[in-house]
């Protein structure tokens, strides 16, 4: 997550697994098991995996969606003529 | 869960529910791990306090969250936070409402506060300190005030107990303790009073531990721990049973003793002890341990029976109305009043006074007080106490006002980030929050530097209290008093978000529109920024005349001249045991005497029965004297004298000039002439320009005749030169001199020996050859007289360094104050300055333009400060020693000063004003 917003998105071990059990809870996300190109897991690591579900993928477009729009609108006012 | 991962992360673990502990800990702490051995790697120690702070905000927030969660639907009616964020998918905008969601906010406020300061140290550091700075110092005050003034007593009934006490305004003695029969008389004849307890205090020598030891013992009669509503902590303490002289000797030791003398020993009780006061040596037994109260009137080892002080079951003790040593405190009456208690008291003295005339002396002024004893016990610390809270009270609001100038400033130069947030759709509620948990953040982190500074300064005033107080042992950094602090940063930080204007919506983008680059600044701010800065250079100014008078009082107290000198002299107590007869003590003291003047090293020696400036004697005070051919004016004080007995040699020992006649010699002995040397100030007083040598002065006073002092005429040999023994800061007493072999040897008990070289290193030698004569010998409270010098000042050493501190901090606080305010002035007039140079304005008129407006703003608090400063430094007027609290060489002087401070505080962002360059400000157009 770190490397992939270039350091911008910094989560806390707390924050993470309490977004990870809530978007289980909520429908969002499954636990599965490792997927074939995981390579060997070692027994008793730590490593989890997660699946994103249809309903999950329905919100996180929806989220994006109006994230878009946001951003829209607040370029509109930034560029907007003088 | 693993066990390899440290301490510390585990018990951060517990922030969370058990369920998601279950669930996840071990995950937890695998990313812990991972996570602080990175940001080690990355930036070292200070990796490390990042990890911690992000860590435990992480921790703190997410916990609390799951936690709420786990509360039944039922229980949850506030927390109104929806199903989860998936069900607002769409929605135009996040609804702000609920616990749930307020959380997720303030964790993302709390970290862009954290990650927005880190890019601004230098304001972040000055914020923390100043605050940090004011907090400690009301903390350190508040902790002194609450535990003095404020906390309860630990007597049951405490609002009951009065203390009364006997003085003699017209004697000069504002406490001449009462006599048994009159404490009967008050007793007696008081309805609103329940009870009376009698205490009076002797020293005594207690033998039957390894080693005698010398101990304040306070005699106390039966009900004295009944009518105090104290118990004991241990054992039982002196009760009804213990009173008449049939009862057997008992000791309840003060727990202050059992625990430092005694090693808090739980098997001293039953312990048998002889007691060595005045008379025979009694045994009495140990039966208790008295609960921790303040003592009052004075610092107590043991409280004993009557019948362990022979002296307390004479009949001159009992029956004698003007044999006064005993201290009086009192209960009232269910549903009596201090009032009520007062014009009984009145009454019954009125009568006592009429009846028995010889034992009050009407130029005297005898006269009975009730002061409830919770003030008593607080009389001198209060005002001082006062004063300094006061004061810190004041950093305080200059600290404040200097924070929100701080806040002020910044938010105007964010004015351009906070435009665009407002313009990206963030409302004026959401720019409010996130300044306020900026402020939150900074005003912690103070208020953290605040208690930890207080807790630093809080020895040093206890052992400042303590010299007002016996409650300055109760003073504590407790939960209160970091109430107190929080409260005092909440509020700060509150206050600080609510100062600046923010921008919204559409004059959001025009503001943002208009300025470009450069922030504006509207005038409503800038005259906040103002009043701020003259705020505090006027209440600087009113602390700096504060500490400036003090100082003067400290300087004129150093260079008063005590009638004697001070260098080279060691002074400490030989006190005897007045179980022997007189001669035997009297031989043994000159034995000593002779002794110590023989030793190498010393110019000469003499015996006292009072070490000047050591503010400490039992025979202090102005005795009455008759004075040959001298008629005191009708229903005027009858003339007195303070008591001194001296040994020959005193007078050169100490170096006190003699201005007429002689010093006493080894020829002024009991068959002699019996003959006295009086002070310049008295020879003044009763003799007027006529010579005093040969004329003749009697002590009368009616205290003598319980220690064998006759009424005998005594012939004036001498007159010596003023003197100031009782303290620097006091007017010269009249004393009278008399000599040490024509006196029973009760009252002396003092050696001073002058040294030709440093006197402390004299002291084993002179201990020596004092335990040579009798191994039992106690000798105490060595020191030389300048430290006592020293000392007796020190009240007022220490009030005066305390304010300057305060003062100081104040002053350098309102520099930093002025000099940020005129460098944001000159930041945002930078366009302007760059034209006028461009038209060829000349650098020293722009100098000279930002100095005047630094100029104009300390004028005006330096003027408001002195109208201040004239209305409130009459309140430290009583604290003032030679210097008059209008005092114009101090209010010039500070005016100079915070005038001159001001300057330099303006000079340099003058001098940056001077140094725009056209080009720069014109390219920024």
């Amino acid at each position: 997550m770190e490397e992939r917003t270039e350091g911008a998105v910094l989560l806390g071990a707390g924050t993470l697994y309490a977004g990870l059990q809530r978007m289980a809870r909520d429908g969002l996300i499954e636990e599965t098991d490792p997927p074939e190109d995981a390579g060997e897991v070692e027994p008793g690591s730590r490593w989890r995996f997660y699946t994103i579900t249809r309903p999950g993928r329905e919100a996180l477009e929806g989220e994006v969606a109006r994230l878009e729009s946001d951003l829209e609108a607040a370029r509109g006012i930034v560029h907007r003529p003088a | 869960m693993s066990d390899s991962s440290p301490r510390s992360h585990r018990l951060l673990l517990r922030v969370y529910p058990r369920w998601f502990r279950e669930e996840f800990g071990a995950d937890l702490l695998a990313h812990l791990g991972c996570q602080r051995t990175e940001s080690r790697y990355r930036a070292a120690w200070f990796g490390g306090v990042r990890f911690w702070w992000d860590v435990a905000v992480d921790a703190l927030l997410t916990g609390a969250r799951l936690r709420l969660e786990g509360v039944p639907e039922r229980w949850r009616w506030w927390w109104r936070r929806g199903a989860s964020r998936s069900a607002r998918v769409g929605d135009p905008g996040p609804e702000w409402k609920g616990v749930g969601p307020m959380i997720d906010a303030l964790t993302r406020d709390l970290r862009q506060a954290v990650n927005g300061l880190a890019k601004n140290p230098g304001y972040a550091f000055i914020f923390i300190l100043t605050l940090g700075l004011g907090i400690g110092a009301n903390t350190a005050m508040f902790s002194a005030v609450n535990g003095v003034l404020l906390r309860p007593l630990p007597h049951d009934d405490a609002d009951r107990l009065v203390y009364l006490r006997h003085s003699a305004a017209g004697a000069d003695a504002e406490n001449v303790l009462f006599s048994v029969p009159e404490v009967d008389d008050y007793r007696r004849g008081s309805r609103s009073l329940e009870a009376v307890a009698e205490f009076s205090a002797l020293t005594f020598t207690l033998l039957g531990q390894e080693t005698p030891r010398r101990v304040r013992a306070g005699i106390v009669t039966g009900n004295y721990f009944d009518v105090l509503g104290l118990s004991a902590r241990l054992g039982r303490v002196v009760g009804l049973e213990d009173d008449g002289p049939a009862a057997p000797a008992v000791i309840v030791l003060s727990d202050r003793y059992w625990r430092s003398e005694m090693a808090a020993d739980p098997t001293v009780l039953g312990k048998t002890l002889e007691i060595r006061g005045v008379g025979p040596a009694i045994s009495a037994t140990i039966v208790g341990v008295a609960e921790p109260a303040p003592p009052y009137p004075e610092r107590t080892d043991i409280y004993v029976n009557m019948a362990a002080s022979q002296h307390h079951l004479d009949a001159s003790m009992t029956h004698d109305r003007t044999h006064r040593m005993t201290e009086v405190f009192a209960k009232l009456a269910p549903g009596a009043t201090v009032d009520a208690v007062r014009s009984d008291v009145a009454g019954i003295s009125r009568r006592i006074h009429a009846e028995h005339p010889e034992a009050y002396d009407a130029g005297a002024g005898f006269q009975v007080s009730v002061t409830p004893l919770k003030t008593q016990l607080t009389s001198r610390a209060r005002p001082t106490l006062l004063l300094l809270f006061g004061t810190a009270l004041f950093v305080l609001i200059i600290a404040c006002a200097n924070l929100a100038n701080l806040t002020l400033t910044r938010v105007l130069r964010r004015d351009h980030e906070l435009a665009i947030r407002a313009s990206l759709g963030a409302t004026r509620s959401a720019l409010r929050r996130q300044l306020l948990v900026e402020s939150l953040v900074l005003a912690g982190a103070g208020a953290a530097l605040g208690l930890v500074l207080a807790a630093v300064g809080l020895d040093l005033l206890i052992a400042f209290a303590a010299r007002f107080t016996s409650r300055a042992s109760e003073i504590a950094l407790d939960g209160p008093v970091f109430g107190v602090a929080l409260a005092a940063a909440v509020a700060a930080s509150v206050f600080f978000t609510l100062v600046p204007a923010l921008p919204e919506g559409d004059g959001a983008v025009s503001s943002l529109k208009r300025s470009g680059a450069r922030s504006t600044v509207g005038s409503g701010s800038k005259r906040a920024q103002r009043a701020l800065v003259v705020a505090q250079i006027g209440t600087s100014f009113v602390l700096l005349i504060g500490a400036g008078l003090l100082l003067r009082t400290m300087l004129h107290l150093s260079r008063v001249d005590p009638g004697f000198d001070t260098a080279r002299v060691l002074t400490m107590d030989i006190p005897m045991d007045f179980a022997r007869p007189p001669d035997a003590i009297r031989s043994r003291y000159l034995a000593m005497l002779h002794d110590v003047r023989a030793l190498p090293g010393v110019e000469n020696a003499a015996l006292t029965s009072w070490i000047p400036l050591s503010g400490a004697s039992i025979f202090s005070g102005q005795m009455q004297v008759d004075v040959e051919g001298h008629e005191p004016a009708p229903g005027g004080p009858s003339p007195r004298a303070e008591f001194r007995v001296v040994s020959p040699g005193y007078f050169a020992t100490l170096g006190i000039q003699l201005l007429r006649g002689r010093e006493f010699v080894t020829t002024d002995v009991p068959d002699a002439q019996e003959v006295v040397v009086i002070s310049e100030g008295m020879a003044r007083a009763y003799f007027g320009e006529r010579n005093p040598l040969g004329r003749r002065i009697a002590w009368t006073d009616e205290n003598f005749r319980f220690l064998g002092l006759g009424k005998e005429w005594r012939t004036v040999v001498g007159v010596a030169a003023d003197t100031r023994d009782g303290g620097l800061d006091a007017e010269p007493y009249h004393t009278m001199y008399t000599p040490y072999e024509q006196v029973t040897p009760y009252y002396t008990g003092s050696l001073l020996v002058r040294t030709t070289a440093d006197p402390d290193a004299i002291v084993s030698a002179v201990r020596d050859v004092i335990l040579a004569q009798d191994p039992s010998q106690p000798i105490e409270n060595v020191a030389t007289l300048a430290a006592l010098g020293s000392a007796s000042v020190s009240a007022v050493r220490l009030n005066a360094m305390l304010l300057s501190g305060f003062a100081f901090l104040a002053l350098v606080i309102a520099a930093v104050g002025l000099g940020g305010v005129l460098a944001f002035s000159v930041g945002s007039r930078r366009r302007e300055f760059g034209v006028r140079s461009a038209i060829g304005a000349a650098r020293h008129q722009i100098v000279s333009d930002v100095m005047a407006e630094g100029a104009k703003l300390a004028g005006i608090g330096i003027l408001l400060g002195t109208v201040a400063a004239v209305l409130l430094t009459r309140f430290i007027s009583w604290l003032l020693v030679g210097v008059p609290a209008l005092d114009p060489v101090t209010f010039v002087a500070v005016g100079l000063l915070l005038g001159g401070v001001a300057i330099a505080a303006a000079w340099a962002p003058a001098w940056r004003a001077a140094r725009v360059s056209p080009l720069e400000a014109i390219a920024a157009e």
